[in-house]
């Protein structure tokens, strides 16, 4: 039996799916070594998504997982949260995904192909603590994206207020954004975004490097959702700028909630992420009828 | 299949001559050598009459393999294109497909043999079939079984995966 060299048996591992690959971690430690390796991880990331092997997860309350290539039923996987209700056993809500990761809620991030979870830390919306009573939180909106130069995956929060009229009748705005950095665990003041941008309450969506939330004006009478819709699951392949669209209808009754997402070995807790310079990303509208597409740069 | 629609004068056809590991010549047509990205580079810079090549690293049943699939991708590419030129329809890249399919399923050693020469020659098509093929063959296998096929030694104080 003749025996592969090691740089050929590493692209043999990068194109399997994470499952194996933390089940051979045992095979000797060479290999174990090898798919702890952040460059591995990388390049094994890299190839699932130019090969588009994504999966699909969908909730009704419970979580389940299927591959996208099989799309069979006796191949859907039930998945573990790690933040379940505990009477119910009911997931909370996911508030966005990028390169396999999830945000789970407002609380945690969360890896399912290696089930590894990070709780973030808590911070308060600090305009809203100085004078409470005054305020009305309107809307919160997160997403989860990843920065390139800075090589790190950050969690952006916009949040956004209603003040008390005025005695001319006019009501104070006022917007917050915060960005949370995995590799340095902490959460950041950002610049504001313009303030007279309505937002649907949807997670923001990680396209062609940047995070996009829809978002339009008071003007405005139209409201569009694109990239994101759960009657279509809608994966985005920025490299051909195609969409693919899935008749998911047939298969699953409306009020299921989906997520693409490629099985990745990205892990929370290496702590190694040196924190980088963040760049202005390309604003990208996707379609004629979207009134505002901002995007908003990892800072 | 039909190769190519051919005009009646056909200017001779040049070659390339491979030696494989075990002294075996193969003289193949120079579109099929040139899938090889490694004769491919610097290849103009040779004297024609010098087009020949030691291959030190593949066995002459291996090399007979790899012509095989180089000929019958260099002459797929024709008739897909002659296809797409004269707008008929054609099922040529599916039944490519099929073709690789039924090619890259070989035993284990033939398989890594002809891996290993695809990667020596670097023709990054069949590089790719070949390392699917691999990865798909060990996709759900125990560590052992893995241990087994790809000839490693447990190195491990406690197996966890023993006792199966």
């Amino acid at each position: 039996m003749s025996t592969l060299p090691f740089d050929i048996v590493t692209i043999i591992l990068e194109r399997l799916t994470v499952k194996s690959l933390l089940r051979f971690k045992c095979v000797c430690k060479p290999w174990c070594c090898l798919i702890n390796d952040p460059l591995f991880i990388k390049r094994h990331l890299n190839t699932a998504i130019e090969t588009e092997k994504f999966n699909i997860m969908f909730s009704h309350h419970h979580l389940h997982s299927i591959e996208y290539d099989s799309f069979e039923f006796n191949e859907v996987v039930d998945i573990d949260y790690p933040y379940k209700n505990k009477t119910s056993g009911c997931v909370e809500v996911l508030s966005g995904s990028c390169n396999g990761l999830m945000l789970g809620g407002i609380f945690f991030l969360w890896n399912p192909s290696t089930k590894e979870f990070k709780k973030l830390p808590k911070t308060y919306i600090e305009i809203c603590e100085e004078i409470p009573e005054r305020y009305l939180i309107e809307i919160r909106n997160y997403g989860l994206g990843y920065d390139h130069t800075a090589d790190d995956y950050k969690v952006v929060r916009i949040a956004k207020f209603n003040g008390y009229q005025d005695n001319y009748g006019d009501a104070t705005v006022d917007c917050e954004v915060k960005v949370y950095t995995l590799g340095t665990n902490s959460w950041k003041n950002v610049a504001d975004v313009p303030q007279n941008l309505l937002y649907d309450g949807q997670s923001g969506v990680y396209v062609n490097g940047a995070l996009h939330w829809l978002a339009f004006t008071e003007q405005g009478s139209e409201f569009v959702r694109v990239m994101k819709d759960h009657d279509d699951l809608v994966p985005y392949d920025p490299k051909s700028q195609k969409v693919k669209t899935l008749g998911m209808q047939d298969i699953f009754s409306p009020g299921f909630e989906a997520e693409i997402y490629v099985g990745s070995l990205v892990s929370l807790n290496s702590g190694t992420y040196v924190e980088g310079k963040g760049e202005r990303m390309n604003t990208k509208g996707e379609e004629d009828e979207l009134l505002e597409d901002i995007s908003c740069p990892l800072p | 299949m039909k190769d190519s629609f051919n005009p009646s004068i056909e200017p001779p056809k040049k070659t390339v001559t491979l030696v494989s590991s075990d002294g075996y010549d193969f003289e193949v047509e120079e579109e099929v050598a040139l899938e090889s990205q490694v004769i491919k580079d610097g290849f103009e810079d040779k004297a024609v009459d010098d087009r020949e090549y030691l291959l030190f690293n593949v066995h002459s049943d291996t090399l007979e393999l790899i012509i095989k699939y180089c000929e019958k991708h260099v002459s797929s590419r024709k008739s897909i294109s002659a296809a797409a030129a004269s707008s008929s329809s054609s099922n040529g890249e599916e039944a490519l497909k099929e073709w690789d399919e039924h090619f890259i399923s070989v035993d284990t050693n033939t398989l890594y043999d002809i891996l290993m020469a695809a990667d020596y020659l670097n023709i990054k098509s069949l590089l790719d079939l070949a390392i699917q093929k691999v990865a798909d063959t060990i996709h759900g296998r125990s560590p052992e079984q893995i241990r087994k096929k790809f000839n490693i030694e447990n190195d491990s104080i406690i197996d966890p995966w023993a006792s199966e």
